[in-house]
């Protein structure tokens, strides 16, 4: 599966050098936003794994790669282990480059962005919106292809988004389930908000089950993503 | 010793194209040319030996092993050139063979350089600014280089110049030297098989309408000449496609020999070419 990580490495290493570049010059501007730093960054993960599928689009190397002493199952494999690499190795330029910002440069503005991000619940977080996003992405990718995954995910991101703070409205008003989540704190910082929601839970389950929980969600969510994949892909004719 | 590839009752729906009952085999050491129009089913054949596409029936045997079931041995045993060269169009060759070799145990550095050398491939070179010709001779650098014993080649020739046509013949039949490997070679060019084929698979609509030795196939099958009394009913049974002008017709019989026997001396019986043949099953149904 290496040897697949390192295809696509060879394909796509410039543009994710540019990548990770852009994210470095983005968040050296003093903004004072941990939500969007959050969300470029993310962004930026999701955009190293576009990088290679759409080289491999363009080149329709699918092909190729299928007719090499491969299973189809190991194909798919190979690409979830590149999203954990990308996964990684963004969370390092991230985490590594807001650190390095935050000790070198004083200015008050980083201190409010980049603090939370480099917390417990800042990685958390990160590693939860990452993985939700790339887990959900991949087995549209396998199963409608590039240009129709793709539309298909952004589209049902924005429904989830929707759906989320209409639960969040008829949770909090109606029913009064919960006090109100998306305050003006909330939609002021939202990352700060998110990142609040991960600290209570920590505090109500402690930090040791709460990291269980996020790695069990974590695994769960990889798992099911990696089976409907494969099962998409093994159909798929190339 | 089983046959290098053992193709039985394979079958595809597509819905508007349907691939039928496909049986054929290969014996190792020979080159069999998959001959027929385009969008006669080739590439459906040999996608469905390298499993890209799912087969609804059938089975697809290579050296005795399923092509399913042992996948990645089967694959790792073929060398394959698709229609179109299709690599990452912004890396060098040399990045490109890296992408590659390290999926084949049995990759020959040595022999895949001997071959761009052979083949005058400028390794540092990008593959998007290469010709289509250099791109398939890449190709088959790489198809050659991990020892395969079954080279597949999907179209290798089409678009191609003569030159390049002539030496890769010659490095297909020097490939089959060693009485191991075969060729199996498809293509629209039938001129390309008569040179060095030793199976011909005719495939039309999805069928295959007869895989034999080419010997036997240039041996037995015929063109008829002559006048319009050609077509009398009791020689219609000989043939399998006619052509027919206005004082002229001329017919496709599979069986030279019977239609010697039963035709007048003045009409003319002359071998069948391969192209004679495709034509003749393809197009030789109706009037001129």
């Amino acid at each position: 599966m290496l040897k697949l990580c390192y295809k696509d490495y060879l394909a796509g290493r410039w543009l994710w050098l540019g990548v990770a570049v852009l994210f470095i010059l983005y968040i050296i501007q003093p903004m004072g936003q941990t939500i969007l730093i959050m969300a470029f960054g993310t962004l930026a993960v999701y955009g190293l794994l576009a990088v290679t599928l759409i080289y491999e689009d363009q080149g329709r190397t699918e092909t190729l790669y299928a007719s090499l002493p491969l299973k189809r199952r190991t194909i798919v494999r190979g690409r979830y282990l590149l999203s954990g690499l990308i996964l990684l190795g963004g969370g390092a330029v991230i985490f590594g480059s807001a650190a390095l910002i935050l000790a070198s440069l004083k200015a008050p503005a980083y201190g409010k962005a980049l603090s939370p991000l480099l917390s417990a619940e800042g990685i958390a977080g990160y590693f939860l919106a990452t993985v939700f996003l790339l887990s959900s992405f991949l087995p549209l990718y396998y199963r409608f292809g590039l240009g129709r995954g793709n539309l298909l995910y952004f589209s049902g991101l924005f429904a989830f988004l929707l759906a989320v703070a209409g639960l969040e409205r008829l949770a909090s008003g109606p029913l009064h389930l919960i006090s109100p989540l998306f305050t003006a704190d909330f939609l002021g910082d939202p990352a700060r908000g998110f990142l609040g929601l991960i600290g209570s839970a920590r505090e109500t389950l402690g930090p040791f089950l709460s990291f269980i929980f996020v790695l069990s969600l974590l695994s769960l969510l990889v798992l099911a993503s990696i089976r409907l994949s494969t099962r998409f892909y093994c159909r798929k004719e190339l | 010793m089983e046959d290098a590839l053992e193709i039985n009752g394979l079958a595809k729906d597509y819905g508007d194209f349907c691939l039928k009952n496909v049986t054929f085999s290969l014996p190792r050491g020979y080159i069999m040319g998959l001959i027929g129009p385009n969008g006669a089913g080739k590439t459906t054949v040999i996608k469905l030996i390298l499993n890209l596409l799912r087969r609804d029936e059938g089975s697809v045997n290579i050296f005795g092993l399923d092509n399913l079931t042992s996948e990645v041995e089967v694959k790792s045993r073929i060398g394959f050139v698709h229609d179109m060269p299709i690599f990452y169009e912004h890396l060098t060759l040399k990045k490109l063979k890296d992408t590659v070799a390290p999926f084949y145990l049995d990759w020959d550095e040595m022999a895949f350089h001997r071959l761009i050398e052979e083949f005058d491939l400028p390794l540092g070179k990008r593959f998007s600014r290469l010709s289509r010709g250099m791109k398939m001779k890449f190709a088959l650098a790489l198809a050659l280089s991990h020892r395969a014993d079954l080279l597949i080649l999907d179209e290798p020739t089409s678009g191609l110049d003569p030159v390049f046509r002539r030496e890769l013949l010659t490095k297909l039949s020097a490939f089959i030297q060693d009485e191991r490997k075969s060729v199996l070679f498809s293509t629209h060019i039938t001129s390309d098989l008569e040179r060095i084929a030793d199976f011909i698979t005719f495939i039309h609509n999805g069928e295959v309408v007869f895989s034999s030795r080419r010997d036997e196939v240039l041996e037995k099958w015929a063109v008829v000449k002559g006048g319009p009394e050609l077509l009398a009913e009791e020689n219609r049974s000989l043939f399998r496609g006619i052509r027919r002008r206005e004082f002229v017709v001329q017919a496709l019989t599979a069986d030279r020999a019977e239609a010697r026997r039963r035709l007048p001396k003045d009409i003319l019986i002359e071998k069948a070419s391969l192209e004679d043949i495709m034509f003749f099953l393809t197009r030789g149904n109706g009037h001129a």
